[in-house]
């Protein structure tokens, strides 16, 4: 399958760039997208020097991290990109960034999509996903948290007691795992 | 694309899971404090509260609200006796002075604590010098990056010491 972006305006001219991710699908995506991918952006200047990409689009830049779907994903994001990460000014605009968020799946989605921006170098990306992780983890136990991050716990017994006692109220309300 | 479990450890550095809990709120990572020492260390640095500082800012509109609505105001502050004012507020905190003990508080009303400051009795540049009562401002100060309570003293000849705690 050769993902050509589907361009609603065919006589546009606008650069393409060609993607190969880890499963060797290729990806014909606009300059303007790739170029959001730091990563990309460093590679494709990088053979600019070369003087290769000066003979035209027949680049292709590998992605030897990021799986196909991963990169479907994130182009897709790319494309309908939210205005900006901005911290939401009041509970309405926060709750439909939240919204939109919870869109892009479960935590195991979000893991791969935070992998694969992270390799890219795609800041706007990160943070977008990095956020719709902390919604979901935010009433999430302890126990739960423990386990995702492969976080140890390492408190005697009792001291946790003491504090989960002390703070009886950050415990409260907690989804169950 | 079905590989289930799939966690974050597998492939992120301390960094990402780090950039990830600054995006909590503060009931969160109260709750995420006995994770694990390592971890209860990494989220009380100063560092850490700066990034949480600056991706949230719906834990500071309730305390807006909080000031903003006199029951609330008196639920939170209120609770032991009267006299006790406001000085402002910075970053979620909020600074009270209790005019009767004479003791001035640093609250956190997002994990509940409060710390008294030590009382320092004003020192008179001279032993007969008199001064009006005294006033209290509270921010931060970006050079030594932290909060500060201003207590400027009027004598009555004229000197205008600035004291801080």
């Amino acid at each position: 399958m050769s993902n050509t972006s589907e361009n609603p305006n065919p006589s546009s001219s606008s650069a393409k760039i060609t993607l190969k991710t880890s499963d060797n699908e290729l990806f014909e995506v606009e300059e303007a997208v790739a170029m959001k991918f730091c990563t990309v952006k460093q590679y494709f200047e990088d053979e600019k020097d070369n003087d290769v990409a000066a003979r035209g689009s027949s680049t292709v830049i590998p992605l030897p991290n990021v799986h196909s779907a991963v990169l479907a994903r994130l182009i897709s994001y790319c494309k309908k990109l939210p205005q900006s990460n901005a911290v939401a000014d009041n509970h309405e605009e926060e709750e439909t960034k939240k919204k939109e968020r919870k869109q892009y799946g479960t935590p195991g989605d979000l893991v791969d999509l935070i992998s694969a921006a992270n390799y890219l170098d795609f800041k706007e990306g990160l943070e977008f996903f990095n956020q719709a992780l902390a919604d979901h983890i935010q009433n999430k136990s302890v126990e739960y948290v423990r386990k995702f991050f492969g976080i140890k716990g390492d408190f005697e017994p009792h001291e946790e007691e003491k504090y989960r006692e002390e703070y009886a109220w950050a415990f409260e309300g907690v989804d169950e795992d | 694309m079905s590989h289930h479990h799939r966690r974050l450890h597998h492939d992120a550095p301390v960094e990402l899971a780090r950039e990830i809990l600054s995006r909590l709120p503060v009931k969160a990572l109260v709750r995420f404090l006995c994770l694990s020492k390592s971890w209860c260390g990494l989220i009380k640095a100063s560092d850490f509260m700066k990034m949480q500082l600056k991706h949230s800012n719906r834990d500071r509109t309730i305390i807006m609200i909080a000031n903003d609505d006199p029951r609330q105001h008196s639920l939170v502050l209120l609770s032991h006796s009267k006299g006790i004012n406001i000085v402002g507020y910075c970053d979620g905190l909020v600074c009270v002075h209790d005019d009767e003990r004479k003791e001035i508080e640093i609250w956190n009303p997002l994990i509940r604590r409060c710390k008294r400051l030590p009382n320092k009795p004003i020192e008179k540049p001279f032993r007969s010098a008199e001064y009006v009562k005294p006033k209290f401002g509270f921010g931060y100060d970006p050079h030594n990056e932290d909060y500060k309570v201003m207590r400027p003293v009027e004598f009555f000849d004229g000197i205008k010491p600035v004291l801080d705690f």
